[in-house]
């Protein structure tokens, strides 16, 4: 009886480790993926704004900008649709997710002095701040992403 | 002693379950260790790469503006670049510090670097301790800019007050008139970033207006374009907060074997009429040691290509009815860091093209030296002079373009910009450059082979 008593307990203790160490494990392997899906996407964004020879429209989540070159034209919008939770790169009619899992996203702009931009012609930095979340085996692992001050180069 | 060996028994057992759950969680915990260590080493790869692409764009920048001093100060800062292939210079800047033992590398490649038109390529490396070799490679295609493309740029203060009226026109189309060669395409502003430093009171402004950075004060003004709704008197549109230039100092050339004074002295007076320059001569240079004066109903005709260049603090005066005249082809370059005061009839420039009378400011303190136009003397001219406080009073009409360190208008003087000037240059290359395109060049099909410019 004893036994059998020590074995439940030893293999409860066992599972409920084996368990904890699993969700661990998949905890980090989240965190690792959104930490190198934000630093992918927001490379992404990040070359397009410094490229980007003019900014048509701005809000807090959506960016309509001009990217052509001399030969090019290029338009991209990037756009966060709350309903699919994701960070899109919009070119014509192939919409890319950049960001995936993102439950709150948020843009601002500068001017070129730091200060609040209200207007496109002011905008000369554009930030992100993205949280991202995923959920798995009960979980939520939160992963927030704040990028750096995107500097349009030749506006 | 059967005790004994019982409890050995027991012992031995206990040992055993213990060996096997220690097993058990060793092969989990290191399963797990070992999971952990690869994700850490993943994301610390990762986080390496990237805080490397973000390192390069910046060297390859600086390799690229490198490229900009270096086309802005031709002949002067080519060393040490190659030219493996006509028209285009090539360098290759090593050993830029990027910490944890890497040290980058830029190569840099300026094509039509003699050109209007000049295209930089730079790409920046670096080798990441797997060997691995990562790069990025940025495109910048330049155009040359006239140092008055904007109309009326101040360093410090632009002060416009009383019926103060502004605009601009092409004076490659004609002579200024405001029904059919009129334009509001011209900025006037400060590029000083500190607050107060465009004031306009009273003004009619029909083009745009520039700060560095504050918002400019406006009172009792309009300023308005074509496309500005009638019932608007200060249009938003046409207001800019980040107006940025760099004006260099102006230097005077090197005066050996220019012609000491003007014929007959430096003072002109009664109706005197002193001619210099040749119809369809050669430049003619002068080096005035004496202030240049031209007083009471005299004349300084410029009938061909001159440049004077005045010695240090001489003035130039020009008062009573007295003018300067430039007639035919006449052109007329001045270099002076002293005061200028033109009244009377002020430069009359009958070629009616601004471009045609230069004067460039070559006083290198603030402030250092003045520039006034009063009454109703008229001035078509370019006026190039970073360091000067300049006035305008009375009922000057002006035309061309100014950049000064301090601006004032009052009365009813006029300013009229001429857009011509946006493609004028004071040598034969750009006096400056601006970026029409700044890319990255990520993919593969994208990126320019630079080896040839290497060889």
């Amino acid at each position: 009886m004893i036994t059998l008593v020590l074995t439940v307990m030893i293999i409860s203790g066992l599972t409920s480790s084996y368990m904890f160490m699993i969700k661990s494990s998949v905890s980090v392997g989240n965190y690792a993926d959104m930490n190198s899906q934000s630093r992918i996407g927001l490379e992404k964004f990040g070359r397009d704004v410094r490229m980007a020879s003019q900014v048509y429209t701005m809000s807090s989540t959506q960016l309509d900008i001009d990217v052509s070159t001399t030969t090019i034209p290029k338009r991209v919008i990037f756009q966060y649709d709350s309903d699919s939770k994701q960070f899109l790169q919009i070119e014509g009619a192939t919409s890319i997710p950049i960001l995936k899992y993102v439950e709150s996203f948020t843009m601002s702009y500068y001017k070129h002095n730091g200060t609040t931009a209200t207007i496109p012609a002011e905008v000369k930095k554009i930030q992100v701040e993205a949280k991202m979340v995923r959920k798995s085996l009960e979980r939520e692992d939160t992963n927030y992403a704040i990028s750096a001050q995107y500097m349009i180069r030749i506006k | 002693m059967n005790n004994s060996r019982k409890q050995y028994s027991i012992n031995q057992s206990q040992r055993g379950s213990a060996l096997i759950i220690t097993l058990f969680f060793a092969i989990v915990i290191s399963a797990i260790v070992g999971i952990y260590i690869k994700l850490a080493t993943g994301d610390l790869k990762l986080a390496d790469r990237a805080f490397m692409y973000n390192a390069l764009i910046h060297l390859a920048e600086e390799g690229a503006e490198e490229a900009t001093w270096a086309l802005l100060n031709d002949n002067v800062d080519w060393t040490g670049w190659t030219e493996a292939v006509t028209g285009s210079k090539a360098k290759i800047i090593t050993g830029l510090d990027l910490g944890n033992g890497k040290a980058g590398t830029v190569y840099v490649v300026v094509e039509d670097f003699s050109g209007s038109n000049p295209t930089i390529y730079a790409e920046a490396q670096v080798q990441l301790p797997s060997g691995k070799i990562v790069s990025k490679q940025i495109m910048i295609e330049l155009s040359g800019r006239s140092l008055f493309a904007d109309g009326m740029i101040a360093r410090d203060t632009l002060t416009l007050g009383g019926s103060v009226s502004v605009d601009s026109y092409d004076s490659s189309l004609g002579a200024y008139n405001a029904i059919t060669n009129r334009n509001a395409n011209v900025t006037i502003g400060s590029i000083s970033t500190s607050p107060n430093k465009v004031v306009i009171n009273g003004a009619n402004i029909w083009g745009y207006i520039g700060t560095g950075e504050s918002t400019p004060t406006i009172t009792n003004s309009t300023v308005k374009g074509p496309e500005t709704p009638a019932e608007v008197t200060v249009d938003p549109n046409r207001i800019s907060s980040s107006l940025s230039a760099q004006f260099e100092d102006p230097v005077a050339p090197d005066t050996t074997g220019y012609t000491i004074d003007l014929p007959g002295g430096n003072s002109i007076s009664g109706t005197d009429v002193v001619n210099i320059g040749t119809a369809s001569g050669p430049l003619e240079e002068y080096f005035l040691t004496a202030d240049l004066r031209v007083g009471a109903s005299a004349t300084l005709r410029v009938n061909g290509p001159v440049v004077i260049v005045m010695d240090t603090n001489k003035s130039i005066d020009v008062i009573g009815t007295a003018k300067i005249e430039i007639i035919g082809d006449g052109s007329l370059t001045f270099y002076t860091d002293g005061d200028i005061s033109i009244g009377g009839v002020g430069i009359f420039n009958d070629t009616t093209v601004p471009s045609n009378i230069i004067i460039y400011g070559t006083e290198t303190i603030a402030g250092g030296q003045t520039i006034s136009l009063a009454s109703s003397a008229s001035l078509q001219a370019v006026i190039y002079t970073p360091n000067a406080n300049i006035s305008f009073s009375g009922t000057p009409d002006s035309f061309g373009a100014i950049v000064a360190n301090t601006i004032s208008m009052s009365g009813s003087s006029t300013f009229h910009y001429d857009e011509a000037l946006a493609n004028f240059y004071s040598g034969s290359k750009p006096d400056a450059y601006e970026m029409n395109n700044w890319l990255e060049l990520s993919d593969i099909a994208d990126k320019v082979n630079l080896t040839s410019y290497f060889p």
